[in-house]
């Protein structure tokens, strides 16, 4: 059984460390995608706060959930969904995060990038993937960071698979008339990971 | 196997098991993509590009402060805890009293370091051997510490110190002010101000931390200085900070909790101006122009060569300023520039022969 799932099933029967290590597992990705679908990192917060003692106070209910993982985010979302149409909160559905900074600078400079081209045109990529509508980031950090599939990623969002796909075609033709290098060069990046 | 051999780029970054081995290979899927890659080498290069793709999507994410996830946490195992002790139809009532409790207190603990010392430095700062110094002036006042270092404390700012331990040097800072360090490796000086600490062996730099502005700002003129946020009374590991080097600054945006490094809004030459008059280059390959740069501002540019290796100038770099130098480079190239994590990047084209 997952890790996952095992922490789950021992908070169902009300063991509250196993809840703690719950909130370990998942509270960072939570964060990170929240962050991704709403500025106010405020609300992202108290959702997340919200998510978790609702877990506790239902928890002899929950064991019949079959992914917590899946139910965790699409709850997140819909937490976030909900408060932004009722506190008319800005849901910033087409980019309004793009003019935002994140300093993804920090992921290139502790990980893997030692190569300065390499390190260029990830810097470009991330910059280019920050000036997307925001549901196309959405898509895109749920099926390549969150490792969702295109049928869950539809699930979570409320929209059908064609849908994912054409929000995730949307994006690469913006990418390929953004970045020069998209259609030749981001070859070095992967002999520098994979092979 | 046969649909392979008309895949697009865009099939392959659709499918699951193309994503599934580009993030977490094992040998059968190492196995069965290689026997794809075989029996159709045209679609090689594709592969490699889609997978490159991949794993640039793969690292796109925001950076969460670990602050804001402790925070959460404390307020959900509060809460939690809080919930065994109180009879059942008294508990909604105090949990949310609980809540606001620890979220102030936590907000308390983040904003305002400075009334509550890092643990280290209250074994440190007794009370009395603390020095304490205002400006409610309206002209910069200089203060000369013993170690011979000295501090310009710009209006409406405060400064405690306390020079008194043999391993280090400690000023706390409302304000703004300007240090120049005297050098002593065996006792690294420390500003702690609003949230965010500078370590610094010797060197020259501004911290501007006014305790109601938004944002904490530290700029370096000389020699380098180490910066990293102070949280919840307990100092972040320093690894997690930033170096900077001159003309680099730090700005810690306490609305989201992020520090970025950028340049100063006017880079300032480093050195002479007899130094600066031999920046001339005729015909001279672009390479040799941004050495000089970063010789004369202590920046780098970063730029692919083999591109730009056509690229030749005539120029001087003795007049403008080095944002105006960088237009004026990108005029003559057709290139551009940006300015990111403290270092410029300059992209286009390149030259033909």
């Amino acid at each position: 059984m997952l890790e996952e799932q095992e922490y789950w099933k021992e908070m169902c029967q009300g063991n509250s460390r196993a809840f703690e290590k719950l909130y370990s597992y998942f509270a960072q990705d939570l964060f990170r995608y929240g962050y991704r679908i709403s500025t106010n990192h405020e609300l992202v917060q108290d959702s997340i706060q919200d998510l978790f003692l609702h877990l506790w106070n239902k928890r002899s209910d929950l064991g019949s959930v079959h992914s917590p993982r899946f139910y965790l985010y699409r709850s997140l979302r819909n937490k976030l969904v909900r408060s932004s149409e009722s506190d008319r909160f800005v849901f910033s559905m087409d980019g309004d995060l793009s003019e935002q900074w994140f300093p993804a600078e920090k992921d290139i400079e502790t990980s893997w990038i030692t190569d300065e081209h390499n390190r260029i045109q990830l810097a470009l990529l991330h910059e280019a993937l920050r000036k997307l509508p925001v549901r196309q980031q959405e898509v895109i950090q749920l099926r390549y960071y969150h490792d969702f599939s295109a049928e869950e990623v539809g699930r979570m969002m409320n929209i059908n698979q064609q849908s994912v796909r054409n929000l995730q075609n949307r994006a690469m033709q913006q990418l390929r008339s953004e970045l020069p290098f998209f259609t030749t060069s981001l070859l070095s990046i992967v002999f520098y990971y994979a092979f | 196997m046969e649909h392979y051999e008309n895949f697009t780029l865009r099939d392959f970054i659709h499918d699951e098991h193309f994503i599934r081995w580009v993030k977490n290979p094992d040998a059968d899927s190492n196995a069965h993509w290689e026997a794809v890659r075989n029996a159709f080498p045209h679609q090689s290069g594709l592969m490699d590009h889609a997978a490159g793709l991949i794993h640039g999507f793969s690292n796109f994410y925001p950076e969460v402060p670990d602050s804001q996830i402790e925070l959460a946490r404390q307020v959900i195992m509060d809460e939690v805890s809080f919930e065994k002790e109180i009879p059942l139809n008294r508990k909604r009532l105090y949990l949310s009293a609980a809540a606001s409790i620890a979220i102030l207190i936590g907000v308390a603990l983040w904003f305002n370091p400075a009334e509550t010392p890092m643990h280290f430095a209250k074994n440190i700062l007794k009370t009395e051997s603390e020095i304490r110094s205002s400006n409610d002036g309206t002209t910069a006042k200089t203060i000369t510490l013993d170690d011979g270092s000295s501090i310009i404390l710009s209006p409406n700012s405060t400064v405690r110190y306390n020079m008194e331990s043999a391993d280090r040097r400690v000023v706390y800072l409302d304000g703004e002010a300007f240090f120049n360090v005297g050098r002593n490796p065996d006792r690294p000086f420390f500003v702690f101000a609003n949230g965010l600490t500078t370590r610094v062996l010797g060197t020259k730099f501004k911290v501007s931390a006014y305790p109601d502005g938004m944002d904490v700002k530290v700029e370096v003129t000389s020699g380098s200085v180490r910066v990293y946020l102070t949280e919840n009374g307990e100092e972040q590991v320093e690894s997690e900070g930033l170096t900077l080097t001159p003309n680099q600054r730090a700005i810690y945006t306490k609305k989201d909790l992020q520090l970025v490094r950028s340049l100063v809004e006017q880079p300032k030459s480093l050195v002479t101006k007899e130094q600066l008059a031999t920046y001339t280059y005729t015909d001279t390959p672009i390479s040799k122009v941004f050495d000089g740069l970063e010789e004369i501002y202590g920046i780098r540019v970063i730029y692919d060569q083999e591109t730009f290796k056509n690229c030749r100038l005539n120029m001087s770099l003795s007049d403008e300023s080095l944002f105006e130098k960088l237009e004026l480079i990108g005029k003559m190239v057709e290139a551009q520039y940006n300015v990111l994590d403290g270092e410029v990047i300059f992209i286009g084209e390149g030259c033909t022969e």
